[in-house]
């Protein structure tokens, strides 16, 4: 999709940055269609929720409309939409009264700092080798293999819960998790989890 | 599913990250991660976590999203056609005609001409002065005299500039530890500023309408200083925090530019960040903010938010020149009677909804009031010192 963009126009980032500032609506669908794929993904992993995330991603572009009279960037364009998502995606938590829960028990800096996935981690993580790697392990694995996994270690759904989502039994999900577990552990050796 | 690291297994881990941790499982996380060989565990393990997991949206959503944006774009061209005027005010006339063009110029003649009996020296400025409270309780104006040090240092404080204290010079001296007991406060009153330089190098503006409570001399373990209005710090670096407090916030930096607005009455707070980073504290949480970012904080609502702004343009008011962007009118003419120490009254019909920016010079009170009322389509004259805005009709 990113690829047939037909404005090579925008290649180099001043004119870009130009271009936004004018108000040029198509900088505006090519930076869309270059950006949105991967920050709809990151912003999924912190507020784990489809319509949340859409929200958020879709603001942060109106918003950058909204601005882009006084738009001053510093640094990358690539940096500064992931740190506007990262912030979109902390006010929505904290509006759902999401990390009540952490404050109560003096848990929210280590939740914020921590175990949110910051927007400079998360440029790092895209193209690293850590993500090729478990990404191509894990789709190698059988369809069904896969999904378990997924369901269990990526999503934090229960043994049971998935098997009376798929209709299989509880034996079958652990017989297919230790499928999955033990082709991973041999794929990502270097990485020592799972 | 090995269960490697006592009750918290990797499983424990994905819900954590999923959010779908139970209130009991983020109690376990919150003990096991205060381990350092499990925190550094958790490190790897989050970003394998993040590698893994990869919804993507479908071809469709992107489709349909892309359109929404699109048609925001549109509507808001149109709504900023109708509803955006901008204001802007310099004092020479050149920049003026600039701006609004020549039939603009041709209503400035024409205002002129019909009021030209509005003068404006008529105006009464702000009569306080600014007042530096010592901590004997005296109360000294630093535009007439100049501070001499109690307990017998005699030191002036005062630099060649009037508007400007330095406390940094005597700090070599004053090595009794009382000092850092001993606080000193300045006023500022509308239409005046005023910088302090304190005793480990901080360089603070004061914004009119503002006061800042500091102790003479810091100790070795706090940098606190308290704060009513609105002030820019740019804070020397060092290892020992500098902390802002104000009614309802707090602002805790190492070494670092920072703006931060307080005033009393007002709806909002706010914090924006020129360089370094921040840590800024409610009530109830805290939050870190970067550079070029303003956090902004509803009082009423207890709610806090964070955006991206232009800080460097935002933060003129200390060289002099006042940045608006997007207020109401009565936000602006509130403003302009702060920034220049007049009083303005507005008994215009001006809907609350209409937005202005603008850019005021300090200097020219005149060219800044003759603008807004091109833009606004007002009129105004002066009655006892005072300013009294009215609708053209």
């Amino acid at each position: 999709m990113q690829d047939n963009t037909p404005n090579n126009f925008f290649s180099s980032n001043k004119t870009l940055l130009d271009a936004l500032k004018d108000g040029k609506e198509e900088a505006y669908e090519y930076i869309f269609l270059k950006y949105y794929t991967n920050l709809y993904s990151y912003a999924f992993r912190i507020l784990n929720n489809e319509s949340d995330t859409k929200e958020c991603i879709q603001s942060t572009f109106c918003h950058l409309w909204d601005i882009r009279k006084s738009l001053n960037i510093n640094d990358s364009l690539k940096s500064y939409l992931y740190r506007s998502v990262y912030n979109g995606c902390i006010d929505i938590i904290r509006k759902k009264r999401v990390l009540e829960k952490y404050e109560e028990k003096g848990f929210l800096d280590i939740y914020m700092y921590g175990v949110v996935q910051n927007p400079e981690a998360e440029i790092k993580l895209q193209g690293s080798e850590t993500r090729k790697a478990v990404q191509n392990s894990i789709n190698s694995l059988p369809e069904r293999c896969r999904e378990i996994f997924i369901r269990c270690r990526v999503m934090g759904y229960s043994h049971a819960e998935i098997a009376s989502s798929l209709n299989i039994s509880v034996k079958t999900v652990e017989n297919q998790m230790t499928i999955a577990l033990t082709k991973l552990r041999e794929k990502l050796k270097n990485f020592i989890l799972f | 599913m090995q269960e490697k690291k006592g009750v918290v297994t990797d499983f424990v881990l994905s819900k954590m990250l999923s959010g779908r941790a139970s209130d009991q499982e983020v109690e376990l996380f919150v003990e096991w991660i205060k381990n350092i060989d499990n925190e550094r565990y958790f490190e790897q393990f989050k970003e394998v976590w993040h590698a893994a997991q990869n919804i993507q949206p479908g071809e469709e959503l992107i489709d349909r999203s892309l359109k929404s944006l699109l048609i925001y774009i549109r509507n808001s061209k149109r709504r900023e056609l109708f509803r955006k005027r901008l204001l802007y005010i310099a004092s020479s006339a050149a920049v003026i005609l600039l701006i609004f063009g020549l039939f603009s110029l041709f209503e400035i003649l024409k205002i002129s001409g019909r009021y030209d009996n509005v003068l404006f020296s008529d105006l009464k400025y702000n009569s306080e002065s600014i007042k530096v409270e010592l901590a004997d309780g005296r109360i000294i104006n630093p535009l007439k005299e100049s501070i001499e040090m109690i307990d017998g240092y005699h030191q002036s404080l005062t630099t060649t500039n009037p508007r400007e204290i330095d406390y940094s010079k005597e700090s070599l001296l004053l090595t009794d530890k009382s000092d850092s007991l001993k606080y000193n406060s300045v006023s500022i009153p509308a239409g005046e500023r005023f910088v302090i330089i304190l005793s480990d190098g901080t360089k603070v503006y004061l914004h009119s309408n503002s006061c800042l409570r500091y102790p003479v001399s810091f100790n070795s373990e706090s940098r606190d200083v308290t704060l009513v209005g609105r002030a820019y710090f740019d804070v020397k670096k060092s290892d020992v925090p500098f902390i802002v407090k104000t009614d309802d916030l707090s602002v805790e930096v190492l070494g670092t530019t920072f703006d931060i607005e307080s005033k009393k009455g007002s709806d909002n707070s706010s914090v924006i960040l020129i360089e370094g980073s921040v840590k800024v504290h409610t009530g109830k949480e805290s939050r870190i903010i970067s550079p070029d970012e303003m956090f902004f904080f509803n009082r009423k609502q207890g709610e806090s938010s964070v955006s991206c702004v232009d800080s460097k343009s935002m933060t003129q008011w200390k060289d002099g020149i006042l940045v608006l962007k997007e207020l109401s009118f009565n936000e602006l003419i509130e403003s302009l009677s702060s920034w220049y120490g007049v009083e303005i009254i507005n008994r215009s019909s001006i809907s609350e909804s209409e937005r202005f920016n603008g850019k005021f010079d300090r200097e020219n009170i005149e060219a800044a009031i003759k603008t807004v009322a091109i833009s606004a389509k007002v009129r105004y004259r002066i009655d006892k010192g005072r300013l009294i805005i009215v609708d053209y009709k």
